[in-house]
């Protein structure tokens, strides 16, 4: 039996998302027995994932309490990790996976040395190695990405080489029987209140990992008494239990202390979920899970978080700020998949709606409510299809043709006229760094040289530009250069250069494609 | 002379209560023990009713001890009361006298608790810290040393506290941990599995440092 360990040790979202990584997985690869590595504070979400067979944890706060406290002996700090790694360190791994790119599992990887590691690692020199073009991706390229193009999902699937397991039929997270034969009972109860079935929509208070912001209070007041007031909703809010989501649960409840409220733990709270029509919560672990679950899901996503859906038929309200209001677009969005009519105060919004669709090649998401920034929007579709040609696949021609029928022609040339004048001083650039490679041993600061016109050369991939994410793709590969014979590296760096020149070429195509004129006439016909 | 194993009498007060006499120096009152011990544990009530884990510095004859135990039963289920006393004579004396409902440490060096995990373990709860006057008093040093310990931190001043894995992993060094990383980032290549550890615990360590 093949032993693999996971490693997901970012945040507790990400690793119950790694649910559907590890039953793909799983499908493709029966026979492997599954152990996750997490930190201890979530490590009831990673218990809840199907298909492992051990959880293995780290407990970090324990560890940095003891390395920063100056009464304490590192020793302690030590004992307390070597002992979470004990029985990883005893195994004889045949893969281990650094499914969430981080940087402990880089560390960690080298050192449990296994058969085979998948993602990125580190190497003794302290570059980051990556075991493949995907997790080149992930690694160097996400972090780029200003539009979020590939979800990580999709990343990782194509990081390990395994298809989507679109299998209906399993289930990516554990429901215990004694709390699915409860909740069902509950919510069954529930939607008897209003005449006929009425739809139970779930409101996640908690805010993301990665912030303290909450939701509007304003907007989840409209949509609770909205959804209290109609024929065929009755709102339900999840909370944590914490002192700060009780007083908003209390000032929703302002009118007769009459909406549901369930405080579910981590175990009770997939058969919470699953019981939901729908969910709208900001980007956390109840939405990782409604993900799972193939739930309705509405995101409420601020402006600095990153979005976490990725399932067809889901929905993100990308806020404006931190504390815009909302409620209009999560009562359009519900008035849109039920056929219902809940009133709304405006028909316009200041945010912006999409609906994640699928295509041939992946989840993406498009915009169904809001002013339309038709500029990013162009962007964010001439960004995808580059990303997915720069890896290899073959240009999305129905894409294109998509944009070039609903965009004027005139606005499509300016975004890429603008564009293409980024790619030309990238270009300039690319080819000064050519030369100087070619003529390091001309002149005695030769190599000086070149390195400058290199580092100016990369750092362009942190100027979001729809190059950077083939400029970072490009400082991937050079990180992975492993020799240390000078003239062989610089061999290297050389072919990688024109492989960027080559990525580069693929972007004009696109934006030749773009503005084509012969078929310009026939649209203006 | 050993100043913490000097004369130890055990008197009897006027309430008729066990009290020691160290050095001609009473750990409690000569007339009733008990009655200074509830004075003493009402001055202290507001460190007492902060936090249900309470550190004590020195024993005496534990009066001070269940007086205090009495006023946090009242306020907290789970509560825990450690005592540190250096006089070995002492505690055994107590001990002879009484059953002991609270945990006591007795090491002679202020290191030695500090290298004991149980002890560490109860220090990472923060508990309040009460100090007993006359105890505190009659060995001044060594209570003081223990309120300013500052754990070593070279590598070699701990590695005999490391567990068989541990010692595995780390070779012993000099240097500090966060020396060796800087050593091996000058050097800027990882020379061996050790060096590999040190860099994923200090990433463990900043991971939780860097979450809300």
């Amino acid at each position: 039996m093949k032993k693999v360990l996971i490693t997901c040790l970012r945040n507790e979202s990400d690793t119950i998302e790694s649910s559907q990584v590890i039953n793909s997985f799983i499908k493709y690869n029966p026979k492997s027995h599954i152990t996750v590595l997490c930190y201890k504070d979530y490590y009831q979400s990673a218990k809840l994932l199907s298909g492992v067979h051990e959880v293995t944890t780290i407990d970090r706060d324990r560890v940095n309490h003891l390395l920063s406290g100056e009464l304490y002996s590192d020793a302690f700090a030590i004992n307390s990790f070597t002992q979470s790694l004990n029985s990883i360190l005893s195994t004889k791994w045949d893969t281990i996976v650094n499914l969430s790119n981080d940087e402990v599992s880089a560390y960690l990887a080298p050192l449990i040395s296994p058969d085979e590691i998948i993602g990125t690692y580190i190497s003794d020199v302290g570059s980051a190695l990556t075991s493949n073009k995907w997790a080149m991706y992930q690694n160097f390229v996400s972090d780029v990405d200003t539009y979020n193009t590939i979800h990580p999902i999709d990343i990782r699937h194509h990081m390990m080489g395994i298809p989507f397991a679109n299998d209906s039929q399993s289930t990516l997270v554990k429901m215990e029987n004694d709390f699915a034969t409860l909740a069902a009972q509950k919510f069954s109860k529930i939607r008897s209140q209003k005449s006929g079935r009425a739809n139970i929509i779930g409101i996640c208070l908690s805010h993301p990992e990665t912030t303290k912001t909450y939701m509007s209070i304003d907007s989840l007041i409209e949509i609770v008494d909205t959804l209290r007031l109609s024929d065929h909703f009755i709102p339900l809010l999840i909370t944590n239990g914490s002192d700060t989501e009780k007083d908003i649960v209390s000032q929703l409840n302002h009118r007769d202390n009459s909406i549901i409220s369930v405080n579910a733990d981590t175990a009770a709270l997939p058969s919470v979920i699953a019981n939901l029509d729908a969910l709208i919560s900001q980007p956390n672990k109840a939405l990782s899970l409604a993900q799972c679950l193939d739930v309705l899901t509405i995101e409420v996503k601020p402006p600095a978080v990153k979005g976490n859906v990725y399932q067809e038929g889901s929905f993100s309200i990308h806020l404006q700020e931190e504390d815009s209001s909302f409620h209009d677009d999560a009562l359009f969005l519900l008035n849109s998949v039920s056929d219902s009519y809940l009133p709304m105060e405006s028909q316009n919004s200041n945010n912006k709606v999409y609906a994640i669709v699928k295509d041939e090649y992946s989840t993406f998401r498009t915009l169904v409510r809001g002013e339309q920034n038709t500029t990013f929007e162009v962007l964010y579709n001439i960004q995808r299809c580059f990303n997915f040609t720069m890896m290899g696949y073959p240009i999305n021609e129905d894409l294109i043709s998509d944009i070039r029928a609903h965009i004027p022609n005139e606005k499509l040339n300016s975004i890429i006229d603008f564009s293409r004048d980024e790619i030309i001083v990238t270009s300039k650039l690319l080819l000064k760094t050519i030369r100087s490679l070619k003529s390091i041993e001309q002149a005695s600061n030769g190599l000086e040289f070149f390195v400058q016109n290199l580092d100016e050369l990369i750092s362009r991939s942190h100027n979001q530009l729809i190059e950077s994410s083939a400029i970072a793709l490009f400082e991937g590969r050079i990180e992975n250069i492993k020799g240390l014979d000078r003239d062989k590296n610089l061999k290297e760096i050389e072919k990688f250069l024109f492989q960027l020149k080559s990525d580069l070429h693929n972007l004009s195509l696109i934006f030749e494609k773009l503005t084509r004129k012969e078929e310009v006439k026939n649209i203006n016909l | 002379m050993d100043d913490k194993n000097s004369r130890l009498k055990i008197q009897t007060s006027r309430s008729g209560h066990p009290v020691p006499q160290l050095d001609e120096i009473y750990l409690h009152s000569v007339y009733n023990p008990i009655k200074e011990a509830a004075s003493f544990a009402d001055s202290q009530m507001e460190l007492i009713k902060r936090k249900p884990n309470i550190l004590i510095l020195g024993l005496g004859f534990g009066y001070h001890i269940q007086e205090i135990i009495s006023l946090q039963k009242v306020r907290f289920n789970n509560h825990k009361i450690v005592v540190i006393e250096p006089n070995k004579e002492l505690v055994q004396m107590y001990k002879e006298h009484f059953h002991p409902n609270f945990e006591i440490y007795c090491y002679d060096t202020v290191a030695q608790y500090f290298e004991d995990i149980n002890f560490t373990n109860y220090l990472t709860l923060k508990p309040t810290i009460i100090k007993h006057d006359p105890s505190f008093n009659t060995n001044k040093d060594f209570y003081v040393n223990f309120l300013t310990y500052r754990a070593p931190n070279k590598i070699d001043s701990f590695h005999h506290l490391l567990n068989p894995i541990a010692k595995g992993m780390l070779e012993s060094s000099s240097r500090t941990l966060d020396e060796s990383l800087v050593d091996v980032s000058e050097r800027q290549h990882i020379n061996s599995k050790s060096e590999y550890f040190l860099f994923a615990l200090n990433a463990v360590a900043r991971s939780a440092q860097e979450k809300i």
